[in-house]
This record gives C-alpha cells, structure tokens and sequence, in this order.
C-alpha cells in the first residue's frame, strides 16, 4: 500500500515537473497573432513557415497578405481603432514618422536591448535599425534592407571593343559609372537601336542607355529623385524652420539631371511603376539602371531575367555628383508590433519578429536562393553568398556610411505633391525645375505651417536610434 | 424577323468584328496569365512564348483561393438576392403610385448610389468594428446591397413601366388578390429585367474594391482583394493577377448564364398573356 | 375599380417600405458622419492634431480650389465622350446580338465578359495595350506605319485613353439592358408596321427607340452615376497623370482623405460632388419628363 502511495506520489511530480518545464518553454502557447502584410517577398518567404514558428512556440499566427495599394490606408484606419484586429504590422520606412506620431507603434528599444544578443543586435547594419526608428525609439524591425545602387551590363563594359570606341568617344576608360556624369555619358553610349552592334553583335531589340522611373504613379518618380537629391547635395528640410526646402541649386541640378537622361530612356519612361521599369535591365534592354536592391536578386537568377544568361549584371554603388561622396540612401521594409494591442500579445508579436528576422532564418533564405535584401553583417560578408549574390559586397560596403531616406509624418503629402509636379517637368508641362520643386515645396508647406516651429523641428530631427547608444 | 442570307452574313461580319475588339484584351488577360516573368513584357510583344501554369499554381499556394472564391459567392449571391427582393417591390411600388412623393422618394433611394464611396470608407469601419461585424460577408452584403437597391430600383421600374397596369386589372378582375398578381402577371413579364438587374448586381459585388480591403481581413477577404494582393511593394506580379483574374471570370459566367436560362423560362411563363 | 386601385396603392406602399427602411438605417450613420467630418478638420493620421470645428471652412476650400474645379471638369469631359459612345454603340450591338440567327446566345455572353472584369484588372489589362514602347496597340499601330501614340503618358491622349477603356467595359450594360428590354416587347407593332411596308430603319427609329426609351433612361442614368463616380481604372492606368489630364472628383477626393489625410476637406467635396451631381441628374429628369408629357399630348 505505501509502496503504492509512494509511487503514484512519484508519477504526479514527475508529470508536473515535466508538464511545468514544457510550459515554460512554451509561455505564449495559445496566443493567436494576425499580421497586416503585403504580398512581397519580405513576408511571403515567411508565410509558409508559420507552421514551424507555431511548433516552436505554440504561438499560431495568421498572416493577411494585401495589396500595396490602399496598404498605408487600412493601416491607418486600423491603428485608429482602440482594439485592434491586427498586433503585427508590415511597414515600409518611410512611413515610420506618421505611425510614430500616431503613436501607433510600440517602442521596440527594452525588448531589444533585452534580447540583444539573441538577436544579434550588432550583426545588424546600423542604419537598418536607425530606419525603422522614430525620434530615437526603435518602432520596428528590418526584415528587408536595402540601399538604392547601380545595376549595369558588366558584359558590354568589360567588352573591348565598346572600351576602345567610348575611349575614343570620351577620352576615358569605359568602366561603371563613379560619377553622374560618367553615368551619362555611358548612357548615352549605349543607347543604340534594334541592328546596330553590341559587344560585337548585332541587336535584336533597342537598347537603351539607362532606365529610371518618371511615373507619378504610387510616387515612382520620387524614388529615383530622391537620392538623386541627396547625391548632389540636396536635404529634404530647412533646419531652422522644418518646412520644405527642396528648391535650392542642388535640388534644382538633380531635377534637372534626371530630365537630361530622358533621351537615353525607353519611351514609356513617363508611364512606368518600378517593376516595369526595372524589367528593362531584366530584359537586357537596358545598359545601366539605378534600383533598390530588393530586386537585385532578380538578376542573378536566369528564370526571372533573361540578362542573367545572356549577359551579365555587375553592381556598385550610386554615383557621385560634384559635391562629393554622400551617405548612401537606404530604405527598409520591415514589422512592426501594434501600440494598442494586449501586452501579452505584444510580447508573443515580439517573439514571431524575432524568429522571422533571426540570423538563422536569414540565412537560410540566402540559401535557398531567396537572397534578396539582407540587413546582417554576417551574412553579406559570408564569401560563398557574395559569390552567389555579388551585390552583397556593394550593400555591406555602401553602408558604412549611410543615411536613411524620409521618414517626416507628412510623407504621403511630400510623395504625391513632388510625384505630380517633377512628373509635370519631365513631361515638357512645367517649364523649369525650380517652377516645379517650389510648386511642390509650397503645397507641403501649407500643410506644415500650420503647425509650430518646435514641432516642425523635432520632426525634422534624425535622433540616432537609443537601442545602438552605447 | 427573317433576314436573306446577304443580311446573315453582313450580321455575322459585324458581330465578328465587334467580337474580336472586345475580346482582345481578355484574350491578353489569358495570355499573359500563362505567362512567365521573363516574357511578360518585351519589345516588341511576345505573341509566341512558352506557357506555363506556374501562376496558376501560385495562385492557390500561396493564398488560400479557393476559401477566398467561396467568400465572394457568398457576399455576391447573398447582396443579389437580397436586393433583388428588396429592389423590385420597392421599384414596383414607385412605378404603380403616383403622387407627388414617389418622385422625392425614388430620388433620394437613388442618391444612395451617387455619394462617394471614399468618404463613408471610414464610418463603415467605426460601425462594424463596434457590432462585431468586420472582417464577414455579412458586412460585405450589408454595404454593397446600400448600392445595389438603388439600382435594381431603377433598373426594374422601367421594366415594371412597360406593364399595362390594364393588364394587372384584369387578372385581379379575374379574382386574384394583388400579391398574386404581381407575382404569377407582372413579375414574370419583367424576368429579362430581373435577370439583368440580378447580373449586374451579382457584377457590382463581385468586382468590387475598396469596401472588400477596409472592411475585410484574412476570414471574409474576397477574389478581388486576393487578386491584387499579388500588387507589392516591388512588384507588379502580372502573371498571378492575371491568372487570378482569368479564374474568377468563371463563377461570373456560370451566374450570367444561369441568368439567362431564367429569363428565357420568364419569357415562356410571360407569353401567357392573350 | 377605384377599389382595387386603392387596394394595390396600399399594398404598393407596403412594398415600398422594406426598401426604405434598410436604406435609411444602413446609411443614416455614415452619412452624417460625414456631414460631421465635413465641419471639421479632421486629419486620421494624426491623432496629435486637434480635430476641431472648423464651420464651412472646408467647404469654402473645395469650392475655390482650382483642383476641385478642375477635376469636375474632367470628369464631365469623360462622361460626355464615355455615355455617348456607350449609347450608340450598346443600342447598335443590341440590336445586332437580337437577330434571331444561331449563335446568339453565346455572343451575348461573350460580350458581357468585360463588364465582369474587376475595374482594377481592366486598367491592368488596358496598361498591357497603351504602355508607349511594350504595348500591343503601338505594336499593332506600328505595323500598318503608324507611329506609336502616347496614351497614357501625353496630357492630349491620357483622358481618351481612359475612356476607350471604360466604354470597352461598360458598353456592355448598355447592350444587356437594351437586349433584355429588346427581348420583352411586344411584337404587334411590329407586324403592324412591316405590313404596312415600313422600312427597317424607320420601324427602329419610330417602334422600336420609343418604347426603348424607358429602359435607356434608366440604364443611363445608372451609368452616369457611376460614371461619375470613376476610380478604380484611372488609379491604375494614370493615378491622375500625366500631370492632372485625368485628375477626376474621385481621385481628387481620395487625395483630400486618404493621401493628404484631410478627411474634413474630402467630406465636404463629398457633399458638394453628391450635391452636383443630384441637380445635374434631376435636370435631365425633369426634362425627361417635360418631353414624355408633351409627347404625349
């Protein structure tokens, strides 16, 4: 009978035990978490492996894929609700200042600093970090890095034949574009039509010296103005007074730099969204583009872009103009945690970005040949991976110094006013670049005066993110 | 009408013809949907490329379409069918009635359908979230049959228009009540409007945008937020959309058809009349 | 009679009220919502902003901005070309898909395929044929030695281009509406007048287009409600570009509420477009019936 009693009694705290150090393990088994996402590669990579996350930690989480257009919207309409349907967000940087404000958002900075080493806070590039950030407070995680660089035919440069004509043409060595000026002329070399030569054969198609965006649609053109903008020297803001300030020599020089590659472009160049746009250079139509690295990836893949067979794709950084080398521009794509949701919530939304952003998950992408944009020292200086995707050198090296693309609350405003007026002046409608850029300024800057200077300031402010200070 | 067969053909030539403008770009939609990246956009246009079904494959892989084509049944059939009801009296009504109201009242069950849908986005989100309706098809319906009333409203008074009310008169002479008549004298001779107000509503809910993105998440998302779902950040994913696109013509041409049965079969049912 | 009269106006009355009731209820809120929105300064985004009351201030914005102006303008220029088109174009295929030949069946459903496209997925698939260099029509243009036409990215083309695509989608629901009311009338008349030897145009002209009357109003009206109401196609074909060529009510609202985040300012172009749009419908409606009445007489 005892030996019974002592065995049963045995058999219970063996069970609790058990049970207690499971439980641990797991303490958000249960918890449902919805994610607000997009249809990019960022969040499709990860969709299918949900499954594993929920193996792992018992956390089970939906992820709604959605379309780009209208995404920034439902995020607004749902973050202005006190009980929200959806504890992670997908977010795309430069939106971070609105939603911060907004105070949508939860302040990442203790959990990170929590979990540094878990996440391996100094793999990350900095300037990752730094654009998913607001006024110093972390608000989100990187889940795809890039920088805006250069793409360019590395089999028509490295061709003799095309180096001894442009040295004739030019008077120096056909090599990738270093400045803005040589990304011209290597432009308007290459820009040749359907029969003429290349590389020693005729074509079968036009070809065009560089491809860029010029589309007001979704705010295309603003992606290629921007850095534009800040190579030759141009800021978005005047740091007195915070109001819009692109109308000065360089913004004027960067428009007007722009509009002079339009010969070398293919005609539709007023109508093309990015993908189209980079298409062209996918095509192996197209001898040098300017793109985010996001779909760099593309063209070293032969199925997704024909050039990566028939020719080949190099990578470097974006030019520079007269006013010497600027921080590089970058952009994030990345999740973020809803300021309203549950704490309980908010924790377990913390664990899935952990685990989707993790050095080992990354990796396995790269591996898997989903190489598209990393944010880890580690993995773009891994020698194997820069053999199979050679723009993570450029990405890891172009970001020593870097600086990150807008982030001010009135984003949208600056997008959809300098989206229409550059696209106007492109177009031949608006006369002169200045006209244009101050159109533009002015429109924003009804919006901004209404609101006081120390506001407008601190807006402005590029605070170094908390989670990196030493 | 009889037509000699110089007239048949020069039909035939026509309607040849205006086939062939209005179904290039479904052909194109097709077309590209089998499609792979590489070919989807060249100079010149590839008309010869090897197919692929790879983005139909994506299509149902990487979103569960299937659940989501079921959604779209549910919120365009049930929005149709309830409209429908709800329209056709309504539009009997203001057909039969004249006096100096039936006028404003018809304006104003109109108007619903002239304001913007942009600005009422947001008071929808505010009243479903606080019932506990967002993210259903039931939100869905609700909304749509807000756009749907009004047009099956109209729509069916020009059809009810052309009822002789002599005719209902007779039938109730004859003794039957005023509910039957509608339904066994009236109705029936208006069945082709009836089909085509049930298609366009079925069309207007099925296609439709906006309210399906803000009012819906991953449980009650519909076909049309599923297809642009493939519109990323970086990309345009043509071929899935496409494909997407292609696939949900089928349910709309299964309905359509459906339709037309049904205004035939109301065609003999009205022939009843001497 | 006067007795069954009355009986089926009550009853009429009663049918009247399921439709008036949901209406009302479904709509009620967010209808004075936005009436509510329209008297403030109302920025979603931006919670930190205060929303307060900002009387007509909104309104007297929308009716002075040269934007909203220009935006009405173009969208009456695109119903004018788009309804007019679709009219003549949906009669006449109506008129040619009722012939009583074998196959007709199947070409009327074929034809309504385009009017059962996502408006989005035709400004998609309308992309494919106008982009300059990679699209099919300059293809096809170039091949009979036309030079290739900037559709959608030349101010002079970029508002064609758009109504091309949506009278490709909506003749359609003209065609259907004409077809189905084609279908439902009576035959006498016609064998009234061909006996009488009546050539085929003047029976159409004089039988036939009267007694379509009533249902090509109202499908009319239906399509220049909508019409007015034009979004989805011109967001992707030309978001309002090049420039604003093709900046119509809509697109100008949803920038007020959803770009710049302004929903005050959107509400009220919301009313002002409702309030527009109404006279202008009302208009015709009354002139409709000054013609019915005295056609009558």
């Amino acid at each position: 009978m005892i030996a019974f009693k002592r065995t049963a009694w045995a058999a219970c705290m063996a069970t609790m035990l058990v049970s207690s150090a499971w439980a641990q393990d797991k303490p958000y088994a249960g918890v449902e978490l919805k994610m607000l996402g997009i249809g990019d590669t960022s969040v499709t990579r990860v969709a299918p492996l949900v499954d594993e996350f929920e193996a792992q930690t018992g956390i089970k989480v939906h992820i709604d894929q959605l379309p780009y257009p209208g995404l920034i919207d439902k995020i607004i309409v749902e973050s202005s609700s006190d009980n929200p349907t959806y504890q992670l967000l997908w977010i795309d940087s430069p939106w971070v200042g609105m939603l911060g404000e907004a105070g949508a958002l939860e302040d990442l900075t203790s959990r990170a600093k929590r979990d540094a080493a878990e996440i391996g806070l100094n793999d990350i590039i900095p300037v990752q970090l730094q654009e998913v950030s607001w006024q110093g407070k972390l608000l989100g995680f990187p889940a795809s890095g890039m920088t805006w660089l250069q793409q360019y035919r590395d089999d028509l440069i490295d061709n003799p034949d095309e180096q001894a004509n442009f040295k004739k043409k030019y008077g120096y060595d056909l090599a990738p574009a270093k400045t803005w000026q040589q990304y011209k002329d290597i432009a308007e070399f290459f820009t040749r039509k359907k029969g003429e030569m290349a590389a020693g054969k005729p074509l079968d198609h036009n070809l065009y010296g560089a491809s860029q965006s010029y589309s007001r649609v979704q705010g295309a053109i603003t992606h290629d103005y921007f850095p534009l903008m800040r190579s030759f020297g141009g800021d978005y803001w005047d740091p007195k007074t915070g109001l819009c300030a692109m109308t000065g020599e360089a913004h004027v020089k960067a428009a007007e730099y722009l509009k002079s590659l339009i010969p070398y472009n293919p005609p539709d160049y007023l109508g093309l969204m990015w993908d189209i746009q980079s298409g062209f250079m996918e095509r192996g139509e197209a001898a040098e583009a300017a793109y985010w690295s996001v779909r760099s990836v593309r063209l070293t893949n032969p199925e997704e872009a024909t050039v990566a067979k028939d020719g080949k794709v190099g990578f470097a950084a974006n030019p520079i103009s007269d006013a010497g080398p600027q921080p590089t521009y970058t952009g994030t794509l990345g999740f973020a945690i809803n300021a309203k949701s549950p704490d309980k919530e908010k924790d377990a939304a913390w664990e899935f970005i952990k685990w989707a952003t993790s050095e080992k998950l990354m990796r396995r992408f790269a591996e898997e040949g989903k190489g598209v944009s990393q944010f880890r020292k580690s993995i773009l200086s891994d020698p194997q991976l820069q053999a199979k995707y050679p723009y993570y050198k450029v990405l890891l090296d172009s970001q020593v110094d870097a600086r990150r693309r807008i982030f001010h609350p009135f984003y949208q405003t600056v997008e959809e006013n300098f989206g229409v007026e550059l696209s106007k002046y492109m177009a031949g409608e608006t006369p002169t670049a200045l006209e244009a850029l101050t159109k533009a300024c002015t429109a924003v800057n009804t919006q901004l005066s209404m609101f006081p200077v120390e506001q407008r300031l601190r807006w402005i402010q590029d605070v170094p993110v908390e989670v990196l200070a030493k | 009408m009889t037509a000699s067969a110089r007239e048949k053909t020069l039909i035939y030539l026509l309607i040849a013809l205006v086939l062939i403008v209005f179904m290039v770009p479904i052909y194109l939609i097709l077309a590209s949907s089998l499609k792979q990246p590489v070919d989807m956009f060249s100079q010149p246009p590839k008309f010869i490329f090897t197919p692929t079904l790879q983005n139909y494959y994506d299509l149902f892989t990487m979103r569960p379409f299937h659940l989501q084509i079921l959604n779209s049944l549910i919120v365009a059939l049930g929005s149709t069918a309830f409209s429908l009801v709800v329209g056709s009296l309504a539009a009997y009504a203001i057909s039969r009635i004249k006096n100096k109201w039936i006028n404003e009242v018809s304006f104003w069950i109109l108007s619903m359908r002239m304001f913007p849908p942009i600005t009422v986005v947001v008071p929808y989100y505010i009243i479903f979230k606080t019932v506990g309706l967002l993210d259903t098809p039931l939100a869905l319906i609700i909304v749509y049959s807000t756009f749907n009333i009004p047009l099956t409203v109209w729509l069916m008074k020009g059809f009810f228009d052309e009822v002789p009310a002599a005719l209902e008169e007779a039938a109730q002479v004859d003794g039957h009540g005023v509910i039957a008549t509608f339904f066994w004298v009236t109705l029936p001779l208006t069945a082709p409007g009836l089909a085509v107000a049930a298609v366009f509503c079925f069309i207007f809910s099925w296609n439709e945008f906006l309210f399906a993105l803000m009012l819906t998440g991953s449980k009650a998302q519909t076909v049309t937020v599923a297809v642009m779902s493939f519109w990323s950040s970086d990309a345009v994913q043509w071929g899935r959309i496409m494909a997407g696109s292609f696939i949900v013509l089928i349910p709309g041409m299964i309905f359509v058809l459906t339709c037309q049965r049904w205004l035939v079969k109301g065609l003999t049912m009205g022939s009843v009349k001497g | 009679m006067s007795q069954i009269a009355n009986r089926n106006r009550n009853i009429a009355l009663i049918f009247l009220l399921p439709a008036i009731v949901i209406l009302f209820v479904t709509t009620i809120f967010p209808m004075l919502y936005a009436l509510w929105l329209s008297f403030r300064n109302y920025d979603l985004s931006k919670p930190f902003i205060p929303r307060i009351f900002v009387g007509v201030s909104n309104y007297a914005e929308v009716l002075s901005s040269s934007a909203f102006l220009h935006a009405l303008i173009t969208t009456f220029k695109l119903m004018a070309m788009t309804l007019s088109v679709q009219l003549v174009l949906g009669v006449a295929i109506a008129l040619l898909v009722t012939q009583k030949l074998p196959g007709m069946g199947i070409v009327r459903t074929l034809l309504l395929i385009p009017m059962m496209i996502s408006p989005v997925i035709v400004g998609l698939v309308w992309l494919f044929l106008y982009f300059p260099e990679l699209g099919y029509l300059n293809y096809f243009l170039g091949l009979v030695g036309i030079s290739p036409i900037g559709w959608i990215t030349t101010t002079g083309w970029a508002l064609t281009a758009i109504a091309i695509a949506d009278i490709w989608q909506w003749t359609p629901f003209i065609m259907m509406g004409t077809a189905a009311a084609l279908q439902s009338l009576s035959p006498e008349p016609y064998e009234a007048a061909r006996l009488d030897g009546n050539s085929r145009l003047d029976i159409f002209w004089f039988v036939t287009l009267p007694q379509l009357k009533p249902v090509l109003v109202s499908l009319l009206f239906l399509r220049a409600i909508d019409a007015f109401k034009i979004y989805d196609i011109i967001y992707v074909l030309t978001k309002g570009g090049p420039g604003d060529a093709t900046e119509v009510i809509s697109l100008y609202i949803y920038r007020q509420s959803f770009t710049f985040w302004r929903m005050g300012v959107g509400a009220a172009a919301s009313f002002i477009s409702l309030m527009i749009i109404s006279l202008l419908i009302t208009y015709f409606f009354k002139s409709m019936q000054r013609s019915q009445a005295m056609q009558a007489r």
